[in-house]
């Protein structure tokens, strides 16, 4: 054989999602709670293999198995569709009360009940903790004669409403643009693209005048200049990009949007089970490698646990549904 | 020429021993995945993604584009020995390089797949050493509605692949187009047609739909004749002389339209085979032979999928774009090692790129090496009578197919497809025309209202636009030339290529 | 046989034209047209006319045009194969992955082809096995297997 045994063992252990977590140890975790998974545990991914989510899930158990946070192996399960309605159905469905099974939540599996109705919501779970926020930022293209969030918004306000093309790139997007233009008093006209990344071709292409993004994907342009970053949806400035003002320091009333990300466990879990998840995810959360990942996402670290998680999600919520139009 | 100088510095990191082994990693796991209905480079790529955290990057990259590529060779052999394609981009291919694996010449179709795809892919990563910046470039002038006369293009070759009956043909293209139309619509948010089921949120995945016509809908309609069906003599497992000079245009052509398809962000493998096929037919002095086993229906697509995949790393490498849902993914890698993708990622990290773009020659050629000898073996499995062949055939679309999304709705989904798919051909409705409608429909849809939107309501965006109007032109030319050709000849026939949407 | 050859075919035709028609009646849930551009119910009402209008032509070229009476294969073979996947899909979620597929290639082996028993059990064996350690060790789907964990 040509393949040596490293190497053949790394495809193979690769692709496969099952990590085995060494034997014989205890963490702190086990000491402060009860309760201890008593079999394979299966970390469900509402997601399509390599998405965002997906990527965040993937780093969550590759630290829960390297650090050996649970005395258990790990086992990853994409249950992708429906922006995230697939995977918490079926939670729902077939991992009621179950300890051994925990789910990456996140923006778009509370959004996407709002929009449709026939999809399970956040409540047929129950959230364990939050690890970080994606923030958005106001871009323009590199060539485009705005050098300034003012001089934009001066156009806007001066122009006929829905002048403005900006490209978005899925819900959240939208969201954002919504929050922009109700601040501004005036109407974006929003073309609508299926990713963040068609949504930038748009933009480097010229074909629309702007448009409100994850930093994460827009980072390399900003370097070369292809494009310009004007304003941040957030209360300070990035350390990644300390010239980029707040569209707040520029006299524009916007409400934070972020978006979370974080797990859950099924509903009406032991709350002994409960305890040791949040627990474990601290540890996670607290892990140079996530701090690592975070940074490198040019996002904010929001570790938020248990019950003030869970009323954190409340006051989304009700953000979402405002920015929607579609009160409860 | 400083490209060159480059890429020799380039094969100076891949042909280190370290990064040449995860070369063949790589485009073995791609082989491998290929081969496999269900899963593709994609969840190949991100389930390989956390393991290689903190790992050398650029040996991470040549094994992540091994895989992308190899994928696309791979698939070509479920194709052709049974017709149930391994990657969405290979459908074209289980059209005409599975009839000629019943006349026994599957080893021919696949070994011109096989040295069409390196000299595609080859090719392909010449454009890419040479033109990447300038091409990329250009290829950003493509907004929605030059994406939307493309697409127009395409609907309008649909008459092209409809087999003998033009009406049918449409019809199951426009049938395809709705079936499009399940799921939430992208653009607002909606879902529609969704029959109460989450599961059907989604809409209907291509592979799934795909592996059910025609795997499990060929299974059935073939089932019947099993033990009378005489064992295919598998002879000259090689192609012959004759096969090479049919091929030779179709593989350059291909290799150059799917390299430009592949650059165009918005499109990717499977529209440039399906683009590559069309063309190829158009083109035959005998096309009443595809569809019965033209091994030009073989070398075109498959010399066109794989220069797309090559092609689909021009905007990523040299914008820093997503070029393919693949691509999307190894950006996401780039990402994860530290990297900035962007326009100054071949100049910042112009070790790293030389040295994958160097490996993409390597890995080629380690395919074709591997490629050949397996053609031969392959073929040789059509000895095994088909009665003994079909049931495992079926267990591969059932176990390929849930592996797809572990859904277990995919299932049922494969045997009511399975069912229609099997009525089809039974009924004389070509395939084709229904899976090319079901891809081209997300971005008909989306590109047309992309475009009314950004010109505030106005078509005249569709002519004002010089590409999307030449784009438009050719569509009309293509309904055009054979209608007013039949009017010179002959009284037209009503309901001819002129109904098409 | 020419009038059964028309039946089935008509009924295809039929049941495309009966879709259309449900696409059309359904795109009206949708709002049509929102701003500049079409929404979301706009084109599944185009699809679903032409649909309707094209399969109803391909029916009435069957009606009108002369059908070449052509030999079918029997249908029985395939019938059999089909309800034994209904049969292998539906008991999926409950008894996993492996038994199923073994038992769908074993029935179709010795029931539908008749084929000898020790050679069809060693094949159908090691295509599971083989399936087995492809998607459930090395790729590591999450088959549902036999369901010993509740």
């Amino acid at each position: 054989m040509t393949l040596s045994r490293r190497d053949f063992a790394l495809g193979a252990a690769a692709s496969a999602g099952l990590m085995t977590g060494g034997a014989g140890f205890l963490t702190s975790a086990f000491a402060q709670s009860g309760w201890v998974p008593t079999r394979d545990v299966e970390l469900v991914i509402p997601f399509a293999a390599g998405g965002g989510s997906d990527l965040l899930a993937r780093i969550v158990g590759k630290i829960i198995v390297e650090e050996k946070l649970i005395p258990q192996p790990l086992v990853l399960n994409n249950r992708p569709g429906g922006g995230g309605a697939v995977g918490i159905g079926y939670v729902a469905a077939s991992r009621r009360k179950d300890p051994n099974t925990i789910i990456l939540i996140n923006g778009t599996t509370q959004i996407t009940p709002i929009l449709n109705p026939a999809a399970r919501t956040l409540t047929e779970v129950q959230p364990i903790m939050n690890f970080m926020l994606d923030d958005f930022l106001l871009f323009v293209s590199g060539d485009s004669k705005y050098k300034t969030a003012q001089e934009l918004i001066d156009d806007i306000k001066a122009k006929p409403t829905k002048t403005f093309n900006f490209s978005t790139g899925g819900t959240t997007d939208i969201m954002a643009i919504t929050v922009f233009s109700r601040a501004l008093g005036k109407d974006i006209n929003p073309v609508n693209f299926n990713s963040g990344g068609e949504s930038m071709t748009a933009l480097l292409g010229g074909h629309v005048d702007g448009t409100i993004g994850n930093p994460l994907e827009f980072m390399g342009q900003l370097a070369s200049g292809k494009v310009r970053a004007l304003g941040v949806f957030r209360d300070t400035r990035f350390s990644a990009m300390p010239d980029v003002p707040t569209l707040k320091e520029i006299g524009l009333d916007v409400p934070n949007f972020q978006m979370w990300r974080g797990i859950a466990v099924p509903k009406d879990v032991d709350p002994a089970a409960q305890l040791y998840w949040q627990g474990v995810m601290e540890k996670v959360s607290a892990s140079p490698t996530m701090k690592k990942y975070i940074a490198d996402n040019v996002a904010t670290e929001a570790p938020i646990v248990g019950a003030e998680f869970v009323a954190f999600l409340a006051a989304q919520e009700k953000l979402y549904r405002g920015l929607l139009a579609k009160p409860a | 020429m400083e490209a060159l100088m480059d890429l020799g510095g380039g094969f100076s990191t891949a042909l280190t021993p370290n990064n040449l082994m995860m070369c063949f990693i790589g485009v073995f796991l791609g082989q491998l995945v290929g081969v496999l209905p269900g899963i593709g480079p994609s969840a190949a790529i991100a389930l390989l993604l956390p393991l290689t955290f903190g790992s050398d990057p650029t040996a991470s990259l040549i094994m992540f584009a091994g895989i992308y590529y190899g994928a696309q060779y791979g698939g070509t052999i479920t194709s052709v020995l049974i017709s149930v394609p391994g990657e969405s981009s290979t459908v074209m291919t289980s059209i005409d390089g599975y009839q000629m694996a019943i006349k026994g010449r599957a080893g021919a179709a696949l070994g011109i797949a096989a040295i069409g795809s390196f000299i595609a892919g080859t090719i392909s990563t010449l454009g890419l050493t040479l033109l990447a910046p300038p091409l990329a470039q250009a290829a950003l002038a493509f907004g929605p509605p030059e994406y939307f006369a493309l697409v127009v293009l395409g609907l309008v070759a649909l008459a092209a692949v409809s087999g003998r009956s033009v009406l049918k043909g449409v019809a199951a293209g426009v049938a395809g187009l709705l079936l499009a139309t399940i799921g939430i619509d992208p653009q607002s948010g909606v879902s529609r047609f969704d029959f109460g089921m989450i599961w059907l949120l989604d809409g209907i995945e291509f592979i799934v739909l795909t592996v059910a016509l025609f795997g499990v809908g060929e299974v059935l309609a073939s089932c019947t004749t099993a033990s009378a069906r005489p064992v295919a003599e598998v002879k000259n497992v090689l192609p012959t002389r004759e096969d090479w000079r049919r091929s030779r245009m179709p593989i350059l052509r291909g290799s150059f339209v799917g390299f430009l398809v592949g650059v165009l962000p918005g499109t990717g493998a499977t529209i440039a085979s399906f683009i590559a096929y069309i063309m190829e037919k158009k083109l035959s002095r005998h096309p009443e032979e595809f569809g019965k086993g033209a091994i030009e229906g073989v070398a075109g697509p498959e010399s066109s999928n794989n220069a797309a995949a090559a092609g689909a790393l021009v905007p990523m490498l040299a914008l820093g774009v997503p070029g393919s849902g693949t691509t999307a993914i190894i950006l996401g890698a780039l990402i994860m090692f530290g990297l900035r993708p962007g326009p100054e990622l071949f100049t910042q990290n112009s070790d790293l790129v030389w040295a994958v773009i160097a490996s993409m020659y390597i890995g080629n050629l380690l395919l074709l090496i591997m490629n050949l000898p397996l053609a031969g073996f392959f073929a040789k499995l059509l000895k095994v009578p088909y009665k003994w062949l079909y049931p495992p055939i079926l267990a591969i679309c059932l176990v390929g197919v849930f592996s797809q999304a572990n859904s277990l709705e995919d299932c049922w989904l494969v045997v009511g497809f399975g069912a229609i798919g099997w009525a089809m051909k039974r009924f004389d409705w070509p395939a084709a025309p229904m899976v090319l409608g079901l891809v081209l429909g997300p971005m008909f849809e989306s590109s047309l209202r992309q475009s009314l939107t950004m010109s505030h309501g106005t078509a005249l965006i569709f002519i004002d636009r010089p590409i999307a109007a030449a784009l438009m032109l050719a569509a009309v030319l293509f309904i055009a030339i054979p209608v007013i050709a039949g009017m010179l000849t002959s009284r037209p026939r009503p309901a001819s290529a002129g109904e098409s949407p | 046989m020419k009038d059964k050859v028309l039946t089935g075919d008509m009924g295809f035709a039929v049941g495309w034209a009966l879709l259309g028609l449900y696409w059309m009646v359904g795109a009206f849930d949708y709002p049509l047209w929102s701003g500049f551009a079409p929404d979301s119910g706009f084109l599944p009402l185009v699809y679903g006319t032409l649909l309707f209008l094209l399969s109803a032509a391909v029916a009435l070229s069957l009606v009108f045009g002369e059908a070449e009476p052509e030999e079918r294969e029997p249908l029985t073979k395939s019938l059999l194969v089909l309800g034994a996947l209904v049969v292998v899909v539906a008991s999926l979620g409950f008894i996993g992955f492996l038994l199923p597929v073994f038992g769908l290639m074993m029935f179709i082996y010795l029931y539908v082809e008749r084929l000898p028993l020790l050679r069809s059990a060693v094949v159908a064996g090691l295509v599971t096995a083989s399936l087995a350690l492809i998607f459930v060790h090395w790729l590591s789907i999450p088959l549902p297997l036999v369901t010993w964990d509740f």
